[in-house]
């Protein structure tokens, strides 16, 4: 079933007329057959969309105020954009959110709440949540709303329209999942012209995306402890739950394969896009790469150090299961076939809750 | 030899430079000759005719100059890209007084009411109906030239469409092209295009004198009215009309309504040989804007590899060449005609347009990289995408011809987006693909196809 999108997402041209061309990404070739989508920052296209659409439907005045709760790039999207368009721009955040990245949003102009681990052990993103309707209740602030707001989807028309612009036919496409809207506009466009691709879900242990139980993460930017709105389920062929030394060699795999530096993220898809394209060889593979890796450089120098170790023992492809209570993490990687179902369909048939 | 030559006694036609808003075609006066070049919103155009005058007017919100013009056909060149279909209806003045005609046409209805915004806002219209007949070129006094002129020309046509659909104008497309618009939105409108399926081996040759006389036209074999059109339309743009006798032969191999383009080939067949005659050339684009004026869509096989906006007879883009392509036609015979001109506008939707617009950016990357596998990809989707609007009703459908190009490791299967003729695809260094080709022509035979074309296409 194809997504009906309320309206048409931005164009190439339009966000270049916009001003923000390094939202856009590149496409980066492995070899024939495996491709990459790389981003500088991904999220740039998204906060774009959602604070234009909000302008065109006349939401957000001049000089008016935006606000969402964030620990990542959507953050650092929104404050470039705010501060383009002289936006105040609020935003909730943890301590996941320090140094040089918290340092270079707060360059932008915008104001950073931090909020605490909770004590009781409650979820932080609820937390956050919570802290950013009371932020948004005094200041009057618009609640961007990043995981619920489909426009955060249709932004990645343009990226769609690049891909296609190089590679004409992409058969399957590896896409991190996050606040799941990458995922679903990408396929939602690159379906248009093949309807038989297939979109390949990259998560993280201990994530709610796909009914694992929530527990701390140490892979960033994939996985969450909330499922999203965005995410649409019913578009997803595979899931892949990738460690975060799985992810991290992936890093380092894409160093090595002269394609730059990128994040853990982008170093799980690449691992999971190679494993996809050695098992169907005839199949063109599209990988995205979210974000670059200057926010991660120790955890990556950590991982370089201990590689020796770490490789001894790390699957060198997915262990595929055919239940998710087995996705555990001491596996490092498994894979488990979705088959484009509801997350309840998915989980009922599993036996468990969702 | 310069038309102006046959007649030195007379003046020479006017033209006059206009402001078409966005039309994608400029003009520039230069030495008294015409030069068409790519700018925006302007245009030198022959306006000796009332009809003309009429069509220039309802597109025109400004006619900025009157300028005396000789009449260098040789010098057309660059984007002609309007709606020309005024240019055949009914004349909207009195051809002998200039008084606006009786006759009520939208043509008239738009003059006025731009005449009136003119005068509201304190202008006099420059082309107010005592100026038609000043404009009219004076007939000669007689003829130069003591016999016949005789000229031959050849029309190649294609096999269907590899692309059809419609584009966004998003996509960076003029938007004056909104003229042509095929959805109901300001915001977003698409235009129709084409990304043809060229072959050499069907076409259209004609052979045409033309002598003084009273502008009598013969077209064999008959019936051809959309050719005799053709004519009438040269002899306007020529400034012959109602001055010459012309006899036109059509021979073609092209079975019509089959989805060949056998019309337009004839009518692209018909301008070429009345100009040659004249010893001049017409260049693509004014073809293209003679040729949807006479049938609403123009044929861009002649002009090369390129996307085409076939009612407005524009090519935005063009490819240098397209990758070697070893190409299998074929057409069931006994399936029944499909007459373009009775067939209802496809109305796609804006999902459907989204995928056009996908397909033409790789399309555009796959011709580039010369992806033969990745182009039969798009032919076959936008094939799928048809079926809604004229479905393939026979010889086992679409379904039939994607297993057989399985089976034969074809690229992809194009099909006529409104006719029965369909194509398979294979890249030129396959392995083995004379082989294919054969297995596949045996396969499609005991499917009932009967008609079959076998050619290389670079």
């Amino acid at each position: 079933m194809t997504l009906q999108f309320a309206i048409h997402g931005p164009a190439t041209r339009e966000v270049i007329r916009d001003g923000f061309q390094d939202a856009l990404p590149e496409v980066l070739t492995v070899n024939r057959r495996l491709q990459v989508l790389a981003f500088q920052t991904m999220k740039l296209l998204p906060a774009l969309a959602v604070i234009n659409d909000l302008e065109r439907r006349g939401l957000l005045q001049a000089g008016g105020t935006v606000a969402d709760t964030t620990s990542g790039s959507w953050g650092y999207g929104v404050a470039r954009v705010c501060a383009v368009k002289k936006f105040r721009c609020i935003l909730v955040s943890d301590k996941a959110m320090n140094g040089d990245f918290l340092g270079g949003v707060e360059s932008h102009g915008a104001e950073v709440i931090v909020v605490d681990a909770p004590v009781d052990g409650a979820n932080l993103q609820v937390i956050r949540k919570q802290r950013l309707n009371e932020v948004a209740a005094a200041t009057g602030a618009v609640v961007l709303d990043q995981y619920e707001n489909l426009v955060a989807a249709e932004a990645y028309r343009a990226a769609a329209e690049i891909a296609i612009g190089h590679v004409p036919r992409i058969d399957a496409l590896v896409a991190p999942i996050g606040s799941g809207s990458s995922s679903r506009g990408l396929t939602h466009y690159l379906r248009s012209v093949n309807p038989g691709l297939r979109l390949i879900a990259v998560d993280t242990f201990a994530s709610a995306l796909f009914g694992l139980k929530v527990g701390p993460r140490r892979l960033r930017g994939v996985g969450s402890s909330l499922v999203p709105g965005n995410v649409h389920h019913q578009a997803i062929d595979d899931v892949h739950f990738v460690s975060a030394d799985v992810a991290h060699e992936g890093v380092l795999r894409i160093a090595e394969a002269g394609l730059g530096d990128y994040g853990p993220t982008s170093g799980a898809a690449f691992m999971v896009a190679n494993a996809v394209s050695l098992a169907e060889p005839d199949a063109t593979v599209m990988c995205i790469f979210p974000d670059r890796q200057f926010r991660y450089v120790d955890l990556i120098a950590a991982h370089r150090a201990q590689r020796a170790t770490l490789l001894h023992g790390m699957p060198a492809a997915p262990i595929w299961v055919t239940r998710l209570a087995h996705a555990v993490e001491a596996r490092g990687w498994v894979a488990f076939n979705w088959r484009r179902r509801t997350r309840d369909e998915a989980l009922a048939l599993e036996g468990d809750t969702p | 030899m310069p038309i102006e030559h046959l007649d030195p006694g007379s003046p020479p036609p006017e033209g006059v430079v206009v402001e078409l808003v966005g039309h994608g075609f400029v003009s520039a006066a230069r030495d008294n000759s015409i030069r068409l070049a790519h700018a925006p919103s302007k245009a030198v155009v022959f306006a000796n005719e009332p009809a003309a005058i009429g069509f220039l007017a309802t597109h025109a919100p400004l006619v900025l100059q009157r300028i005396p013009l000789k009449f260098h056909p040789r010098s057309f060149e660059g984007g002609c890209g309007m709606n020309s279909r005024a240019l055949l209806s009914r004349p909207t003045t009195d051809t002998a007084t200039g008084a606006p005609a009786p006759s009520r046409s939208s043509v008239v209805r738009d003059v006025r009411s731009l005449e009136q915004a003119l005068r509201a806002d304190g202008k006099t219209p420059p082309w107010t109906p005592p100026e038609f007949a000043a404009w009219r070129a004076p007939l000669p006094a007689s003829m130069t030239f003591h016999t016949p002129r005789c000229a031959k020309a050849r029309r190649e046509s294609h096999i269907g469409e590899k692309v059809q659909g419609a584009t966004s104008l998003r996509n960076g497309w003029p938007k004056t092209l909104a003229d042509h618009r095929v959805v109901a939105s300001d915001a977003d409108p698409a235009v129709p295009f084409l990304v043809d399926l060229p072959a050499p081996c069907l076409y259209t040759e004609a052979t045409c004198s033309i002598t003084p006389g009273s502008g009598q036209i013969n077209v064999h074999p008959q019936g051809r009215s959309k050719a005799a059109a053709a004519v009438r339309l040269a002899l306007q743009v020529f400034g012959l009309a109602g001055r010459v006798d012309v006899e036109l032969t059509l021979t073609s191999n092209i079975r019509s309504a089959r989805g060949n383009g056998g019309s337009s080939t004839d009518i692209g067949a018909t301008l070429d040989v009345v100009a040659r005659a004249l010893g001049c050339e017409l260049q693509g684009a004014l073809v293209d804007f003679l040729t949807v004026a006479t049938e609403r869509a123009s044929n861009p096989s002649y002009r090369g590899p390129g996307i085409f906006l076939q009612r407005a007879g524009v090519m935005p883009w063009q490819w240098p060449s397209w990758p070697g392509m070893r190409i299998l036609g074929l057409d069931d015979s006994r399936a029944p005609d499909v007459v373009t001109d009775a067939m209802k506008r496809p109305r796609y939707s804006r999902e459907q347009i989204d995928a056009f617009d996908f397909m033409l950016r790789g399309l555009i990357a796959a011709v580039q990289s010369g992806d033969v596998a990745a182009i039969g990809h798009l032919m076959e989707r936008s094939a799928e995408i048809n079926e809604e609007f004229l479905p393939r009703n026979f010889a086992g459908g679409l379904a039939a011809l994607r297993e057989i190009r399985k089976q034969c490791g074809s690229a992809g299967v194009a099909v006529s987006h409104s006719g029965t003729v369909a194509a398979l695809v294979w890249p030129t260094d396959a392995d083995d693909v004379d082989q294919k080709v054969e297995r596949a022509t045996h396969a499609l035979r005991e499917c009932g196809y009967d008609t079959f074309w076998n050619y290389t296409l670079h």
